[in-house]
């Protein structure tokens, strides 16, 4: 059919449109979530350039510090100043004076005093045997970055003092002159360690070993509170195992950083790492969830709501189809009654001699199909009273067993041109219901006409009427052809007439069963349809329990 | 209070107070270990440098102390432990007056400052806090204690006596967790004027890496099986800390030529040529100090008398904050007479010797089963009983070889294998009280 494959394929293309939209959403989102991540990637690269630069930077000047303390270290023999510098310094951890020729020649390489000394000689020996340069390659040194420069500058110009200064200054300048120093990482079994030497014009060489131990201890409070109590901040070693951290997360087992970067020179190897407890993915996780599950409802909506109002436009295209059927159904059942009608009475009007038999049954020809038009009417008129809920109901206590009787003898003169056989089982006792007792009639007459309609040859017509306390019920049985199975509801639907064979050949316009199920309904019963044993159908009507009869 | 009675308390007083400012406030007094050489012969001798603080004349005279706790809060402090270091902390803190200054930090695998350095007189609210710790965590050992040294610096300069007492019952297990790394971090701290005194509770924390720490700050160090007993420490070390009478404390001892310091029984010092040097952080009032330095003596005649030494021992007076200094000769004397010589033995001296010799030898051999090297161990303590029982026969003194039969029984303990933690804690705590001349709680 044309409508069902243009439906199809708006709903097709409904649905390929929203895919469309749906995937656009995901990708941008995806895009964005890419986005976000990358912002908060690199606002903690920055955060965490800064604290390497202040690690690198404290270090450096500390260090530059100690460099120029040393290159002023009074005194021909440094050993003595040095040694009660490192008594005083918790930042030096041992002292050294070297010549070329003898190498050290403090501490004393054959009777180191301390345990502590013989560990110094034996980690520098390479160093001081000159098996190893003292220089740094200079792959290894790349200058000092430009903030370091300038600040040692500014240092170095705001400790300068007037020339005119007093008297050992002069001296103190001399010496640095002449002086030269230099500084190395040295790396040792239990890690790093700073060795700061200066030279002098005899390219004596003395210096100090920088105490790591009491260097860290400083550095913990450079690292900044983290803002995120799910992120922690951590200064690690050349082996990557956690020095120092801040923050509320539990770094044992020294797991992979989020992110790291290397201090800088002054502390070669080392580096500073980001850890956060994937919360900060996982609140963008949620957001991506969030959008996914706003999209995939958008989508919904969009499918839902497009193929519900194609839904109702086919429903529409139905039921106008329905309503013109209809109305040809009605405009054919009005126009052959009045065919008849006219056609009797021209009949009567032309032929004024007739003899008073034909007369007479011409007027009842012309008579019943005024009541069938009547009822046609009546039909009409109580299907849109029904359809806009304003039928009217007048209860009252009727005896059916009277009301059953009555109609049959009403319809004597309809059965006797009919070849029916009208059987009738009715109990003895009245049967009193309080319900409309013209509706019943209706309806039961609408069963008695359908019978004759559709199963007039089938030569038999039975009523019965049971009653209990619960429930009356009146069945119509006849032997027609039945009714199909899958049209066994079909029937009861507004403008459905049993099937096609049964359309075309008798009149009608489908409502009778549909006002008749709606009557007894509003009646507190019902109308069912059953096929009969032995071929033919049943309609049984049923009404809300009979009062006990006789009293 | 008549005005009879004033008199007299003010008379007393003035009696008491001059011969205080007569006497120095440390006293060095020297000792050796027999004061009669026999001659004809090089041999070796122990000098005994006695350091008597008095204490002070006047309880509310002291001077304020800075005072930083730094509590173990990590899992395995859970219950009983965390709720008597609690206890403690507060009994710490009620023995401080307003002048004192208290810090507290409490670390798992990260470390709070829960009190930044304050004077106590906000009690209230400092022990609210201190209340409001919960364990939980891992161990950032390092990291606590510098941060306990850095709230402790906030006062440095100042003439407090700094202190930092460290509780932990754990393995350092966040940062730098070697001894040899928390060794450096006290010898570190000492020259910035700061003592930590560790506090090990229960069987699981690292003994090596809490001695050290104390020994190279030279605070105090104290093992603690039962957590109940805390509250009682930390007003023994308290009472120390607040009994501080002098500090930065030097011995330094001067050879002349032929004489050669040889070693530095029990304490740390450095030997260069004909001089040692010791140092020691703080002396508390009424306890007595000492160091042990064995000397080389060359040959000599008899009855010639012979200059061993010249010991100098340089302090600050914390009231004062002034350098004082005082100055001992040691001089012996050669005789011919064996009689003699063996009359001139001192068994205090002796007896402070073995006591450390002892001890030092308990940290060797427990370092080498440490190591794994169980035989050496007991080859150790073995030969150490030896020898202190050949010395006890020579000398005539057999109450010297009493402390060694102590030797053959944790020697067996050794061979068993029979060595479990608290024992291993006990030893080191041991040792180091005698090394110390800690006092005993």
């Amino acid at each position: 059919m044309m409508h069902t494959r243009n439906l199809i394929l708006g709903w097709l293309l409904l649905l390929i449109a929203s895919l469309l939209i749906g995937s656009m959403a995901f990708y941008l989102l995806d895009k964005q979530q890419d986005n976000f991540a990358m912002a908060a990637r690199e606002a903690d690269r920055e955060r965490l350039a800064a604290v390497a630069e202040t690690i690198h930077l404290t270090v450096s000047e500390s260090r530059d510090a100690l460099a120029t303390s040393l290159r002023e270290l009074p005194g021909e023999n440094y050993i003595d100043a040095l040694e009660n510098w490192r008594l005083g310094n918790p930042l030096i951890r041992n002292v050294f004076v070297w010549r070329p020729g003898p190498g050290v020649i403090f501490p004393d390489p054959d009777r180191p005093t301390s345990s502590e000394e013989r560990a110094f000689l034996q980690r520098y020996a390479a160093l001081f045997d000159l098996s190893t340069a003292w220089a740094l390659p200079a792959a290894d040194s790349p200058a000092a970055p430009a903030p370091v420069q300038a600040r040692r500058e500014l240092t170095e110009l705001a400790k300068s003092r007037p020339l005119a200064a007093s008297s050992p200054r002069p001296l103190a300048d001399e010496i640095r002159t002449r002086h030269r120093s230099d500084w190395r990482p040295w790396f040792w079994e239990e890690g790093l360690h700073i060795l700061i030497w200066a030279t002098d014009p005899d390219q004596t060489r003395f210096g100090i070993e920088l105490e790591m131990a009491a260097l860290l201890s400083r550095l913990v409070t450079l690292l900044p509170e983290p803002a995120n109590p799910q992120e922690a901040w951590a200064l690690l070693d050349d082996r990557g195992q956690v020095v120092q951290q801040r923050g509320q997360l539990d770094l044992s087992g020294n797991p992979v950083p989020a992110l790291s970067l290397p201090v800088g020179p002054s502390l070669p190897h080392w580096q500073v790492g980001l850890y956060s407890r994937a919360t900060a993915a996982s609140t963008q996780q949620g957001l991506w969830w969030l959008g996914s599950i706003l999209t995939l409802i958008l989508v919904a909506a969009i499918l839902l709501g497009g193929s519900l109002l194609l839904w109702q436009a086919r429903r529409n295209q139905l039921d106008a189809r329905r309503k013109t059927g209809f109305v040809s159904n009605v405009s054919h059942e009005l126009k052959t009654p009045l065919t008849t009608i006219r056609m009797y009475a021209e009949m009567l009007e032309e032929q004024e001699q007739l003899p008073t038999d034909r007369r007479r049954r011409y007027l009842d020809v012309i008579g019943s199909e005024a009541r069938r038009l009547t009822r046609l009417v009546n039909n009409l008129l109580d299907f849109s009273r029904l359809e806009q809920g304003r039928k009217q109901y007048h209860f009252q206590e009727v005896d059916l067993n009277a009301l059953l009787t009555r109609t049959l003898a009403s319809h004597a003169t309809l059965q006797a041109d009919a070849p029916l056989e009208l059987s009738s089982d009715l109990p003895d006792t009245p049967v009193r219901v309080t319900t409309d007792g013209d509706a019943v009639e209706q309806v039961l007459l609408n069963l008695v006409d359908n019978a004759l309609k559709y199963a007039g040859d089938g030569q038999e017509l039975s009523l019965r009427l049971v009653a209990d306390q619960q429930q009356v019920c009146i069945e119509v049985a006849d032997r027609g052809p039945g009714i199909a199975p899958q049209q066994a509801e079909k029937v009861f639907d507004m403008f459905q007439r049993g099937d096609d064979s049964l359309t075309t050949r008798t009149q009608g316009c489908g409502l009778g069963l549909s006002i008749a199920r709606q009557l007894m309904r509003d009646l507190g019963g019902d109308l069912h349809y059953h096929p009969r044993t032995g071929g033919g159908s049943v309609f049984t009507m049923t009404l809300p329990g009979a009062t006990p009869s006789g009293e | 209070m008549t005005p009879m009675k004033l008199c007299i308390n003010l008379l007393f007083g003035l009696l008491l107070a001059s011969p205080a400012l007569a006497t120095p406030l440390v006293n060095c007094t020297v000792d050796l270990d027999r004061s009669v050489l026999p001659a004809g012969q090089t041999q070796t001798a122990v000098i005994k440098i006695n350091l008597d603080a008095l204490p002070f004349q006047d309880r509310n005279e002291r001077p304020p102390v800075n005072l930083a706790l730094v509590l173990d809060r990590s899992g395995s402090m859970q219950g009983s432990k965390i709720a008597k270091a609690r206890e403690a902390a507060i009994e710490a803190l009620r023995r401080l007056n307003s002048a004192d200054r208290f810090a507290l930090v409490a670390y798992d695998h990260r470390v709070d400052t829960l009190v930044p350095s304050q004077s106590p007189r906000n009690s209230t609210w400092i022990e609210s806090r201190i209340r409001q710790i919960q364990a939980d965590g891992n161990t950032a050992l390092f990291g606590a204690v510098s941060q306990g040294a850095a709230e402790a610096r906030k006062h440095l300069g100042t003439d407090y006596i700094h202190r930092v007492i460290l509780l932990s019952d754990g393995l350092a297990n966040v940062g730098p967790s070697n001894p040899a790394d928390l060794a450096r971090l006290g010898a570190a701290l000492l020259k910035e004027g700061i003592s930590v005194t560790t506090v090990g509770v229960g069987t699981d924390y690292n003994e090596d890496l809490m001695v050290q720490l104390a020994d190279r700050s030279d605070g105090n160090h104290y093992f603690v099986a039962e957590s109940r007993e805390l509250p009682r420490i930390f007003a023994s070390e308290l009472g120390d800390v607040l009994n501080t009478v002098a500090r930065r404390v030097v011995i330094e001892i001067e050879c002349p030529a032929g004489v050669k310091p040889v070693r530095i029984i029990g304490r740390d010092g450095r030997i260069r040529g004909d001089r040692v040097e010791l140092r020691m952080n703080q002396l508390y009032g009424g306890q007595n100090k000492y160091a042990l330095v064995e000397v080389e003596i060359p040959a000599g005649h008899p009855d010639q008398e012979i200059e061993l030494a010249r010991v100098h021992c340089r302090y600050e007076n914390v009231l004062t904050a002034q350098q004082e200094q005082s100055s001992v000769q040691v001089v012996a004397r050669y005789s011919g007479s064996t009689e003699e010589v063996r009359k001139s033995v001192k068994p205090a001296v002796q007896k402070s010797v073995v006591a450390n010799e002892i001890a030092e030898s308990r940290d060797k051999a427990l370092d080498l089963y440490n190591a794994g090297r169980k035989d050496e161990a007991v080859r150790e303590l073995e030969q150490r009983r030896q020898l202190i029982e050949q010395k006890s026969q020579a000398l005539g003194l057999p109450a010297l070889a009493a402390p060694a039969a102590t030797l053959a029984d944790e020697a067996e303990e050794y061979e068993a294998d029979d060595l479990d933690s608290a024992r291993k804690k006990e030893i080191r705590s041991e040792s180091y009280r005698i090394r110390k001349q800690q006092k005993d709680y």
